[in-house]
């Protein structure tokens, strides 16, 4: 006790009365001079830049080149960098944040729009028009560039201005809100774009990489104490302390990084088109003159979001084969669409077409269009048209294909009808046809001289038996779709013979897989080395049927990924006729070019009759067996089917998240249960009941120190608003001595066990009506008890 | 609390009956001792308790403060409520051992030794600025308190129960004083503080003392008997294994704690225990709770505790209070830290 030491009494800090020596020697560190803290708040700039650039890498699909990426991101750096330097200065939280906008808008001025600026980088009037403008062309540019897309200037102001606008998002939510957790969500906006346009295999690298980053900044923002503080129970805090556990940090960072990218993968049923929805507000598919039909068409069928090209409604009792393009020019290079040099006005009436004679059946189909998400230049119509009408803008029409073009408008968005021929010829018209070649339509059989010798002896052994060009022509079509070729969309890329020209259709023949066109090319080609003309034609294939109206017509869906390619052959008085060599889509052949026709025409000669009741009952199973197998075109159908089994997961998930959640509240309760029956019979009642209500207690966030005794906490607990004393005193004074004093030989009598479980109910209702419901709820669902009880393990 | 006893009836026999009624007897004694204590010290309840229980569990106590704010009083107040013999020594610089054990002298009548028994021969003893004496002088009072007994000339004379040292001390700081070394602070079982009186106790003193001092009036409420009975009861009050751990745990953490350079003793642990019981029993219950000891730290071992020289400069604050204050408060501190972050059995239990 001898205290000679007579110093001059200096102003100790305040002894935490909790605190160890070590932890008062480190508190007051924490509030050496703000200067400190600001220049560690700089230091975590650079980390924000990352978590918005490293992000912006993966726009790199969508975009060519990779000059958009350094001006985006100068200006990022530019805008992060303000405010990381006005932070360093003595100012108020919000000057930093006013300055990163200030730089924002200066860096924009400067980079996108320098010739309206005042003194070169003063944003005026027409500086916002001029951005205003640009914007405008990125969208233009956007729905109309495919993918990559070449950065044109509007495209990377567009990219400038939103990511430094999220740069300056992120850093007012660090610094100025301080809540550095909801500067994530900058990163992932910046993420989800390149998947909600395009989607692709996810990076999973670059995923965990900006995971990493994101943790690591809020690992430091922790120990810098930046951020809200929200209050917390004691026993928390004693056993995590913020920001200064590291390997804990480091291993829970990591392992929800690797739990993010493994559990999606080993969760069945749950792909990225899981929960795709085809919607018509989706971005169009882009045919245009300019793009090669063939490559287009390939692209938009390895399509996996298929999106709704065009509805309409037809008085056809079967789908409708829509046209867009014929390709009928076979040359050495890729195949171009038709010319339209030929071509006239819409509005002077649809021509004839090309070698119906009047003797042949035809009953007129009358089709209403609405095109939503097809952009070209093309329009999508029946063969053979005789009338357009409802059409915006200019349209002419290319006699002979029949196609309706427009220079100077798109399909997109178009409603109009078209009345259409249904040629029904009879096998005898078919057969008598002459195979003398017109003059007119000789351009349809010429073919290089130097084309594989493969396709002439192909078409030469597979039609030996036939005599008539009709009967080659069924004779070809049989060869294709009678089980020897297969269909995939993906072996002629792997093969690369993907694309219309011979040498790929030559390997086609060899390799016996491919998709529509280069079933339909072979086919086409085939037929002229045996004279009959022939030319290819690029559109829809019917698609299936939504619904029937009462008015007897039917509407069907048509989408992206019904793309389709077919072979048109021409045959002397009954004109071009449209046949399906391509297997493996469910799709039906004409009745025409089947090799029974003959004697179904005879029995029946209307193709209404005899193919009508079969198509429905035999192509939809076999549609979905194909296209599971092909796994390349979605039948709608089946992608609603897998839709809802995504759904279906997802519910359960969400419900086990439920069960989770709540599991903590079922195991309380269970517990309180319990021990109240076990007050009843086991030899420590009042112990159970006093645990019971110091768990209770500690659900309702009262601190239950272990130093506490008994007593001291009843009086806490008395002093209750509301708290009845003398239940509180009858379990006291049970449990004191049921616990310390000298075990009596009896037991307690039931009636005394019941008094204190109505004791202890009453001690508990007391505490639930003094707390709020809010506190009532987040007793009942996070109860803090439990969690001191595994704690204890 | 003043129903436990008969709560449980059937509990412990005789035992238990016997048990109930010495604990009635012990409640009237004991209260009309603290009455009396009341009466000469005005206010100060805790510190009349203390040095009840202190008599109660044959310890010593030290009652340490500045001159003037009624040691001496209290002592002697303790004293002349229980009915039995009562000496007072003044320690002086100058007092021999032999003035406090007693003296063998040359009878020329009898031609034998005779002893004189000293002033320690008697049940209470008070023992009046005992730092002021010799160490020589103070470590011949020490070891009577612990043996309970005097040795002189190879005679061995033993002292009658109850033998209860009361002594006073200025603080050590002040001049002409020999500080008690640990080993013998050790042997008191409680040390309390006077303070100072508040402004109403003071005022309400100088008219108790208008006409005669309160001591004057006191009578002897209990007799030597009833003050053993009362001494038999306080022992045979039940200490539950738990509450003896929890006890163990306490003074186990004294001497694990970083701030404190020596920790208790296990004689400190002993003197715990034995003043908890008799708190259970002046509280009317037959068994120890670890309130109990709680209650009982501070007084019980605060004065047997070193601090670590940093620690002490850590809660050196600006000379409030008392002389010396400071450093007892900083040891209060600490135990109570160790108090509160000591598992009390009945919550410990519940995470087993």
């Amino acid at each position: 006790m001898s205290a000679p030491t007579r110093t001059a009494e200096r102003p100790a800090p305040a002894a935490p009365v909790g605190g160890s020596g070590i932890r008062s020697a480190r508190t007051p560190k924490r509030h050496t001079g703000a200067n400190g803290g600001r220049v560690r708040e700089a230091v975590l700039a650079p980390l924000v830049f990352l978590l918005l650039v490293l992000p912006l890498g993966s726009l790199a699909t969508l975009l060519s080149g990779d000059s958009w990426w350094y001006s985006t991101a100068s200006v990022v750096a530019v805008v992060l960098a303000v405010a990381a330097l006005t932070r360093l200065l003595p100012v108020p939280g919000i000057v930093p944040s006013l300055a990163a906008f200030a730089a924002w808008v200066v860096t924009i001025t400067v980079l996108f729009a320098p010739n309206e600026a005042l003194f070169g980088f003063l944003p005026t009037f027409d500086t916002l028009r001029t951005l205003r403008g640009g914007l405008a062309d990125a969208g233009a540019s956007i729905a109309v560039q495919s993918i990559p897309a070449d950065p044109v200037v509007p495209i990377v102001a567009l990219l400038g201005l939103s990511l430094g606008l999220l740069a300056l998002l992120a850093d007012a939510l660090i610094f100025a809100v301080r809540m550095p957790a909801l500067a994530g969500l900058v990163p992932l906006a910046i993420l989800g774009v390149p998947f909600a346009i395009h989607q692709q295999t996810f990076d999973s690298v670059l995923f965990a990489v900006i995971a990493g980053v994101y943790l690591l900044l809020l690992w430091l923002a922790g120990r810098f104490g930046i951020g809200a503080r929200l209050p917390e129970p004691r026993s928390i805090r004693s056993a995590v302390r913020s920001g200064r556990n590291g390997a804990r940090a480091l291993v829970s960072g990591a392992l929800a990084i690797l739990l993010a990218i493994v559990l999606p993968v080993i969760t069945p049923g749950l792909t990225p088109e899981s929960f795709h929805v085809p919607v018509a507000a989706q971005l169009p598919s882009v045919y245009s003159s300019g793009v090669d039909p063939t490559i287009q068409l390939s692209l938009d069928l390895r399509r996996s979001n298929p999106v709704l090209s065009l509805t309409y409604t037809t008085t056809s009792s079967t789908g409708l084969y829509l046209k867009l393009v014929d390709l009928s020019d076979f040359t050495d290079g890729p195949w171009q669409p038709e010319g339209t040099d030929t071509a006239h006005a819409l509005a002077a009436g649809v021509d004839a077409p090309d070698g119906l004679a009047s003797d042949v059946t035809t009953s007129p189909t009358i089709t209403s269009f609405q095109v939503s998400g097809l952009r070209s230049d093309w329009l999508p119509l029946p063969y053979p048209v005789t009338a357009v009408t409802g059409l915006n803008g200019n349209w002419t029409v290319t006699p002979g294909s029949l196609t309706v073009t427009s220079l100077d408008n798109d399909s997109d968005g178009q409603d109009y009808q078209a009345i259409s021929l249904d040629v029904q010829p009879t096998a005898a018209q078919l057969e008598s046809a002459s195979p003398a070649v017109p003059a007119a339509l000789s351009s349809y059989v010429a073919l290089p001289s130097d084309i594989s010798p493969v396709i002439r002896n192909t078409a030469k052994s597979v039609t030996q038996a036939a005599t008539s060009n009709y009967d080659k022509a069924v004779a070809l079509q049989t060869y294709f779709t009678s089980g020897a070729f297969q269909y995939s969309v993906t072996a002629p890329v792997e093969g690369h013979y993907d694309g219309g020209n011979f040498a790929a259709v030559a390997t086609f023949l060899s390799a016996k897989s491919g998709y529509c066109i280069h079933f339909a090319s072979a086919m086409a080609v085939m037929a002229r080395t045996l004279g009959i003309p022939s030319r290819i034609a690029i559109g829809y294939h019917p698609g299936n049927a939504t619904s029937v109206q009462s008015n007897g017509t039917t509407t069907y869906h048509v989408y992206s990924d019904q793309l389709h390619a077919w072979p048109e052959l021409w045959f002397a008085g009954v004109g071009w006729l449209s046949f399906e060599p391509t297997p493996g889509l469910g799709l039906v052949p004409p009745a025409y070019s089947l090799p029974n026709y003959a004697a179904v025409s005879a029995a029946a000669p209307l193709r209404d009759s005899a193919g009508n009741p079969v198509a429905p009952t035999t192509t939809k199973p076999k549609a979905e067996a194909d296209s599971a197998g092909a796994g390349a075109v979605v039948d709608p159908q089946v992608q609603a089917a897998a839709q809802g089994r995504a759904w279906l997961i997802a519910l359960v998930i969400v419900l086990i998240a439920a069960a989770l959640a709540i599991a903590p509240a079922v195991v309380r309760r269970w517990r309180r249960r319990r021990r109240l029956r076990q007050m009843l019979r086991a030899p420590n009642p009042a112990t159970l009941g006093w645990q019971e209500v110091a768990d209770t207690a500690s659900d309702y966030r009262f601190d239950v120190a272990e130093g506490e005794t008994a007593r001291t906490f009843a009086t806490r607990i008395g002093h209750l608003y509301r708290m009845p004393p003398d239940p509180v005193a009858d379990l006291l004074r049970a449990v004191e001595h049921e616990q310390f004093a000298r075990h009596g030989a009896a037991d307690m009598s039931p009636e005394r066990r019941a008094e204190l479980v109505a004791d202890v109910r009453a001690i508990l209702t007391a505490i639930s009506a003094q707390a709020s419901s809010a506190d009532d709820r987040r007793a009942i669902f996070l109860p803090l008890s439990l969690w001191a009880r595994l704690r204890a393990f | 609390m003043t129903n436990v006893a008969s709560e449980q009836p059937s509990g412990e026999g005789l035992l238990g009956e016997s048990l109930g009624e010495g604990l009635d007897e012990f409640r009237r004694l004991s209260s009309a001792i603290l009455e009396n204590l009341q009466r000469v010290i005005n206010g100060k309840a805790e510190i009349a308790t203390l040095s009840l229980v202190v008599l109660l569990a044959e310890g010593h106590l030290l009652v340490e403060d500045v001159p003037g704010v009624g040691k001496t009083t209290l002592a002697k107040a303790l004293a002349r409520s229980v009915g039995c013999t009562v000496s007072r020594i003044q320690f002086t610089p100058d007092l021999l051992p032999s003035d406090v054990t007693g003296v063998s002298i040359y009878n020329q009548h009898a031609r034998e030794f005779e002893f004189k028994p000293g002033a320690v021969f008697a049940n209470i003893v008070i023992a009046d600025e005992i730092n002021r004496a010799s160490p020589k002088t103070q470590s011949a009072l020490l070891e009577c308190m612990e043996e309970r007994q005097v040795s002189i000339d190879g005679q061995t004379y033993f002292l009658d129960a109850p033998f209860s040292v009361v002594a006073t001390q200025n603080p050590i700081e002040m001049e002409g004083t020999y500080a008690l070394p640990e080993a013998q602070r050790d042997r008191f079982m409680v040390r309390v503080s006077m303070g100072y009186p508040d402004a109403r106790a003071e005022v309400a003193m100088l008219h108790n003392r208008e006409l005669q001092s309160p001591l004057e009036s006191l009578d002897a409420v209990v007799s030597r008997e009833q003050l053993m009975r009362m001494i038999e009861t306080a022992r045979s009050v039940f200490v539950s294994p738990a509450v003896e751990q929890y006890a163990v745990n306490l003074a186990q953490a004294t001497r694990k704690d970083p701030d404190i350079r020596l920790g208790v003793s296990p004689r400190a642990t002993l003197h715990l225990v034995r003043a908890a019981k008799v708190t259970a029993a002046l509280d009317g219950r037959d068994f120890v709770l670890p309130d109990d000891i709680d209650a009982l730290v501070v007084p019980v071992l605060a004065h047997r505790i070193l601090l670590t020289r940093r620690s002490l400069s850590d809660n050196r604050s600006g000379g409030a209070g008392s002389v010396g204050s400071a450093s007892h408060r900083a040891v209060d501190d600490v135990l109570r830290r160790i108090v509160a972050s000591t598992p009390v059995p009945l919550v410990a239990a519940r995470k087993a």
